[in-house]
């Protein structure tokens, strides 16, 4: 059974139960769909979409929070098109980011609304010109009337192990990476995922994550239709505003599910007045996983002890491992017990986490990422990831696809998807340490170091070309980014490094909505690169972390 | 019911020494808004407020482009939709 097979059951099964609700300003539900009703309006939208793209075309889908997104998200996928959700963004690096997509994936399409598409046009700039030009269809749901067309089912002949959708993975500015997930890959991780939590039928979970990111897409969104329960969708941006109306909502709708990244709970804490907590009941809450950056301690038993006085429990949070080229889960604390803490072997004064046991189905090892050699798994190195949820592989990238996606052991054991991340095993626990890559992550968000160099490296005059580099620093709120530049000698006065750090500072927001932590300005020749004249980050790190 | 520039430009900077906890005779109209060193989260929020307030759409990276207050006001006035 696929996805869109499963609606069908389900809309059979329950055709009257809500599947999804939107949380408007006030915290009503300004939309709801059925399972009968979202399963014809699926098949409708499909047919539109047939008869305007040829099978196998990427389309990419740029909606909000709304209901139209999981209506031509799936749509798309009974019409064998390959879906490409993609993030909004208004700036000129949010267009640019949607024109390297289109590119990317040689779109037929952009599925969008009206006004997403008037904001994309207010300002002229080169960016939104460019867009202006492309010769891409424009499809608007705001002319979708489901009662036009006669309800038929058409037969489908999708291959199952094809890519159904593409998930990019960053919001990088030149060179993104659309990974290629399967109907297979999908449905291997959705039983996974929801197998692992309990979840069923009764189950009502609610989600403020962005669509266009594999967490809010799989489990925010997918988990719902797949296991026939309801979810409440509330907008990245509402819940930033009003991060009480997520809360609300788990109270008001007594729902068993919600996560996110770490910030989204201390963001809850900072916001929401003790006294406002006190009047929400949230002991429904069965999961509140925690991924998507690295888990900090202080993080989740603050929470646990501010929400006691909802009645949440703090054995439901689940600390959770995974990433977007396995689908979404590689491993989850299992839910109703308590958290595990343990020490990294080898350092012996940081506590980390455990994510849970992987998930079923999935063998992981622990490698040494260079010699590739299988390591004890009670230290730390590379974790390799292997079970039918490891998605195709990046779309037309084939170098980075053989790379990633089908790594063998230096004994010969493979293919494994190698995940970049450091990790180690205990009592078949898995904990997560650090990244061998050099990733950025902050806020679940992830950034490619050199889309930041490259902008740093423009921006003004007396930055040296090719000599700045970007990395996470560990700071009591979470990762932040830091950045090294070198400057030209004749950059002398105190004043003249100021303007220049906050030129920095300026760009790297503009492009990337993001306020460096830091800027450090050095002289030519002190930032680490190798002697092939390549920036070492992480040395950099090393060197300038704690200046 | 469209405003001036120093009832928008007056509503952004008590919003930001607000956020920023700074005095408001400190927020000038013509410092580089990163100066304030806000938190995206924080822009974005009172991106929304201002947003509820004009009654009108805004990009959440409005005052990245515009840079300043006193730019970011013009703008608006600009496309105020009366």
């Amino acid at each position: 059974m696929d996805i869109l097979e499963i609606l069908e059951s389900n809309a059979n099964l329950y055709p009257d139960k809500l599947a999804y609700g939107f949380i408007g300003k006030e915290g009503e539900l300004t939309e709801q769909l059925h399972y009968q009703q979202l399963h014809q309006q699926v098949w409708a939208a499909s047919r539109q979409l047939k008869a305007r793209y040829e099978a196998h075309s990427r389309v990419i889908i740029l909606l909000p929070t709304e209901a139209s997104f999981i209506r031509f998200f799936l749509a798309s996928l009974q019409a064998e098109l390959i879906a490409v959700p993609c993030p909004i963004g208004y700036s000129e690096s949010g267009i640019t980011r949607i024109l390297n997509i289109i590119s990317d994936c040689a779109a037929s399409g952009i599925i969008t609304n009206k006004k997403t598409h008037k904001m994309l046009f207010q300002r002229q700039n080169d960016a939104s010109k460019a867009l202006q030009e492309e010769s891409i269809d424009w499809f608007f749901t705001d002319d979708f009337l489901p009662e036009m067309i006669p309800f038929e089912i058409t037969e489908r002949k999708t291959d199952n192990s094809q890519p159904a959708y593409l998930q990019y993975t960053s919001g990088s500015t030149n060179r993104p990476k659309g990974v290629m997930v399967s109907h297979s890959n999908l449905v291997a991780n959705l039983s996974a995922i929801n197998n692992c939590f309990g979840r069923t039928a009764s189950d009502v979970s609610v989600t403020w994550l962005p669509h266009y990111h594999d967490m809010g897409l799989v489990d925010g969104l997918l988990s719902p239709i797949y296991t026939g329960g309801t979810g409440i969708a509330i907008s990245p941006l509402l819940f930033i505003t009003k991060p009480f109306l997520l809360l609300q909502a788990i109270s008001q709708y007594r729902a068993g599910f919600c996560g996110g990244p770490g910030f989204g709970l201390d963001h809850c804490i900072a916001r929401i007045p003790a006294e406002q907590l006190a009047t929400l009941d949230l002991s429904s809450m069965r999961v509140l996983y925690v991924g998507a950056e690295p888990i900090r301690i202080s993080t989740l038993e603050r929470f646990a002890e501010a929400a006691r006085v909802t009645g949440f429990r703090r054995n439901s949070l689940v600390p959770a491992y995974g990433l977007a080229e396995a689908t979404l889960a590689v491993s989850l604390h299992l839910n109703g017990t308590p958290m595990i803490y343990q020490k990294i072997p080898g350092s012996g004064t940081k506590d980390v986490v455990a994510c849970g046991p992987p998930v079923e189905f999935t063998e992981v090892l622990i490698v040494e990422p260079e010699q590739k050699t299988i390591v004890d798994d009670t230290q730390v190195g590379e974790i390799w990831v292997k079970n039918h949820a490891v998605a195709l592989g990046y779309w037309k990238n084939e170098n980075e696809t053989n790379r990633i996606f089908k790594a063998f052991t230096s004994c010969g054991k493979g293919p494994f998807l190698r995940t970049g991340d450091l990790g180690f095993m205990e009592n078949g626990q898995l904990f997560i340490t650090g990244r061998t890559k050099e990733l950025i992550i902050i806020r679940g968000v992830n950034y490619y170091p050199q889309d930041i160099e490259e902008i740093v490296s423009e921006c003004h005059e007396d930055i040296q070309p090719n000599a700045t580099a970007a990395f996470s620093v560990e700071t009591a709120q979470g990762e932040a980014l830091m950045i090294v530049t070198e400057v030209r000698r004749v950059v002398q006065q105190d004043e003249d490094m100021e303007s220049i750090k906050t030129r920095v500072a300026h760009s790297v927001g503009l492009a990337f909505g993001l306020i460096p932590h830091k800027v450090i300005l050095i002289q030519p020749g002190k930032l680490p690169k190798t002697s092939s004249g390549k920036i070492q980050r992480l040395k950099a790190r090393e060197v300038f972390a704690e200046w | 019911m469209t405003k001036n520039f120093n009832e928008i430009s007056g509503w952004i900077v008590e919003r930001i020494s607000e956020h920023a906890e700074i005095d408001p005779s400190e927020v000038a109209l013509d410092t580089d808004i990163v100066n304030f060193r806000l938190d995206s989260l924080l822009l974005v929020s009172i991106t929304s407020e201002l947003e509820e307030w004009l009654g009108m759409e805004l990009n959440p990276s409005l005052f990245w482009e515009m840079g300043t207050i006193a730019a970011t006001t013009n703008w608006i006035l600009e496309n105020q939709e009366v």
